[in-house]
């Protein structure tokens, strides 16, 4: 799935060079916005507990068009506030992240949302130490689930 | 180039039909067989990844040559007013916005290997409605069968008790004997939801019967319900070919099967016979003589391999009559409903409108299935991708809240030939063995997208029904082109005119070529998995040529 998304942004406009970015994706940044998305709760850690920023930087550096969709994103988010993104306050992230969750999904702000959430929750769904908090094992094998079921 | 004539028949493909379970008959009989298989071996317990943390990001996996080469072309023009029927989430919104139809990511969704599409088929196992093989006699429309079901049924019964079929289907037509079928398995808790809200619509449902192990047979174990059988089985469990017909078959000491290796084309013989393929095997040209060749590519690979050899196809169907699979699903979350992700996928069944002619206004049926572990709502990643939308917080809230109430249903449908659906080689496109691919053609017709609609409809209210207060998943063939089943290219019939091969398979213009895959189909069915089907025609035409 995440190789089908990141074909998605091959050649899209969204994934070019914006005015003053520098082609480099930060990380600082995109592991503060993966926690606005994936705070941690009472039952599992937050995103970047899991480094799942991380994850997503390895995921780009085989899929180009997704590593400069990130940077270029990443650039954005720091143009929206008086500092990079990460210094922001959390409120005002959540503010920001409230914007983009709304926003067209043909610009960068709505597709920078749609797919950083969905590669992320992909990864970070993925991490045993979140699959225990559903009482999953953390592979369907070898145990399998015996009945009966209710 | 060396050319080897040590055996008694050669089958191109190790998948359900001729490189399974004629293999397994052939050989049983004492016969020397060579299977020529275009992609690799998988190892159950090593190529599969549900031990994997990491198992919900990955699907069956592909390796080396486990893909046919295949190319698109016209998959028809979408019609804005039939945007009821677009595929859709809650999270991503609309999944396609083209104005054409396009090959979803699974496109002609199949694997070439020892095993063939079993290997991530979920391991239905259907009998053909016996109304279905009288189509155009009854309904005119489409083409009949060259045989009757009556014809068929002890090889299905054979097959059946080869492969291990759970099941316990209501009496009728299609089940004369169900004595040889091993014990039912639990319904699913999504499962019995939807059998609950079948009785409220006055659709009957039924358990669904499974190549899938309820009990130990043939030193394999039984399902542990893991409900990952699309991802491949890596207990051996599920009905696949390699562990059950080709296995068998090996165990004779008759069979050969050489992986990775192409044929690129047929070589006439003397007469009007094959003599031999010629092909390549790792990176080297080979040329086997064949006394006997049965085809089993599948009904893309089947057209593409006589096309390009030109051969039988004196009636001008080779490659026609493509009938590719109708299907259409909805999902939903049903508050109080839990562990839906546990049991075996499509473990329930509907058959209230499969018999042809019971859809109002249309002649070819459908079924619907229990569906939620086939879609692949079985893990978090799932759930957060497609059916919770939201971040933050409440998002992860409405996770742990959610995960495990998710419901989804399914139809499958019958599709009619039509001269637009085919398959031909590309004009411009060519593997690695400079062979033209195969290019998929199929337009839905005005009875395919009545049945889709009919179908969503029916979903829907079985969702309703069931307490689901608003869908939110929801995709089908309308927008995307996905072949599970693909059918109809070397139709059977027994006007050589109007067919490629008769009733037993055998090529109306080639002594010795037969075939044996879901090209031979004259009709998809009313959404039936093929797979059984297949092999028991299979085992029927290696019971002819032993005769």
């Amino acid at each position: 799935m995440l190789s089908a998304l990141a074909a998605s942004l091959s050649g899209h406009a969204l994934a070019q060079q914006l005015p003053g970015a520098s082609g480099r994706i930060d990380k600082q940044t995109l592991g503060a916005y993966l926690d606005v998305l994936l705070p941690a709760d009472d039952l599992t850690p937050a995103a970047s507990a899991l480094n799942v920023a991380g994850d997503l930087v390895q995921f780009a550096s085989e899929s180009p068009p997704f590593r400069q969709f990130l940077a270029v994103g990443t650039h954005w988010l720091n143009q929206t506030g008086r500092g990079p993104f990460h210094t922001l306050s959390l409120s005002d992230q959540e503010r920001v992240v409230e914007w983009m969750s709304k926003a067209d999904r043909n610009t960068l702000p709505g597709r920078f949302f749609l797919l950083v959430r969905l590669i992320g929750v992909e990864f970070y769904y993925s991490k045993p130490e979140v699959a225990r908090a559903f009482g999953l094992n953390p592979a369907p094998q070898p145990a399998g689930y015996p009945p009966p079921w209710q | 180039m060396a050319v080897d004539g040590a055996y008694d028949a050669v089958i191109i493909g190790a998948g359900a039909g001729a490189g399974g379970a004629a293999a397994w008959r052939l050989c049983s009989h004492g016969l020397r067989v060579l299977i020529i298989e275009a992609g690799p071996r998988f190892d159950p317990s090593v190529d599969y990844p549900l031990t994997n943390a990491d198992w919900e990001r990955r699907g069956f996996p592909t390796k080396p040559n486990s893909q046919g080469a295949v190319s698109y072309g016209d998959l028809g023009t979408l019609d804005p007013g039939d945007v009821d029927l677009a595929a859709k989430n809650t999270v991503s919104g609309r999944l396609f916005n083209n104005p054409k139809r396009v090959p979803s990511a699974a496109g002609y969704s199949h694997v070439q290997g020892v095993g063939g599409s079993t290997l991530h088929y979920v391991g239905e196992a259907h009998r053909l409605n016996p109304a279905s093989f009288s189509l155009a006699s009854d309904h005119g429309i489409g083409a009949d069968w060259p045989l009757s079901f009556e014809d068929l049924e002890p090889f299905y019964v054979t097959c059946e008790t080869e492969i291990g079929v759970a099941g316990a289907p209501e009496s009728g037509a299609r089940w004369p004997s169900d004595a040889h079928l091993q014990p039912v398995h639990p319904l699913s808790t999504s499962a019995r939801a939807l059998e609950k809200a079948g009785r409220l619509l006055g659709m009957a449902w039924e358990p669904n019967t499974r190549a899938a192990l309820s009990e130990p047979k043939d030193g394999r174990p039984n399902c542990n319900y893991c409900g990952n059988c699309g991802r491949g089985c890596p207990l051996g469990d599920k009905g696949s070919a390699d562990v059950t017909f080709i296995r068998k078959a090996e165990a004779t000491g008759l069979l050969t099967i050489w992986t990775d290796a192409q044929v690129t084309r047929l070589v006439s013989g003397q007469g009007v016979r094959i003599g031999s393929v010629i092909g390549l095997r790792n990176g080297a040209s080979f040329e086997q003589e064949t006394p006997v060749l049965i085809l089993a590519a599948g009904a893309v690979q089947t057209p593409r391999l006589l096309l390009v050899s030109d051969v039988a196809n004196s009636s001008g169907q080779v490659g026609r009559n493509f009938m590719e699979t109708l299907g259409w699903t909805s999902s939903g979350l049903r508050a109080g409903l839990m562990n839906s992700h546990k049991g075996l996928p499509a473990d329930a069944v509907s058959w209230a409108y499969n018999n042809p002619g019971s859809v109002p206004g249309l002649a070819g049926g459908c079924r619907f299935t229990a569906s939620t572990q086939e879609v692949g709502l079985m893990g978090p990643v799932a759930y957060a991708s497609r059916l919770v939308d939201g971040y933050g917080a409440a998002f992860k809230a409405q996770m742990h809240r959610n995960f495990g109430s998710a419901i989804s249903v399914s139809g499958t449908g019958e599709t009619i030939p039509d001269e637009r659906s085919f398959v031909a080689l590309d004009p411009e496109q060519v593997d690695d063995a400079g062979v033209p691919v195969a290019q998929i053609n199929s337009v839905l017709t005005d009875h395919s997208l009545a049945l889709l609609r009919f179908m969503a409809g029916r979903c829907r209210a079985l969702l309703a029904a069931a307490g689901v207060e608003e869908v939110l998943e929801e995709y089908g063939s309308w927008d995307s082109f996905t072949a599970t089943h693909a059918f109809g290219t070397c139709r059977m019939g027994n006007d050589p005119a109007t067919s490629v091969v008769d009733a037993f398979g055998r090529a109306h213009d080639i002594e010795n070529l037969y075939i044996a895959d879901a090209s031979v189909f004259p009709s998809s069915g009313g959404g039936e998995a093929p797979a059984l089907t297949i092999q028991a025609l299979a085992v029927r035409l290696a019971d002819r040529l032993v005769a």
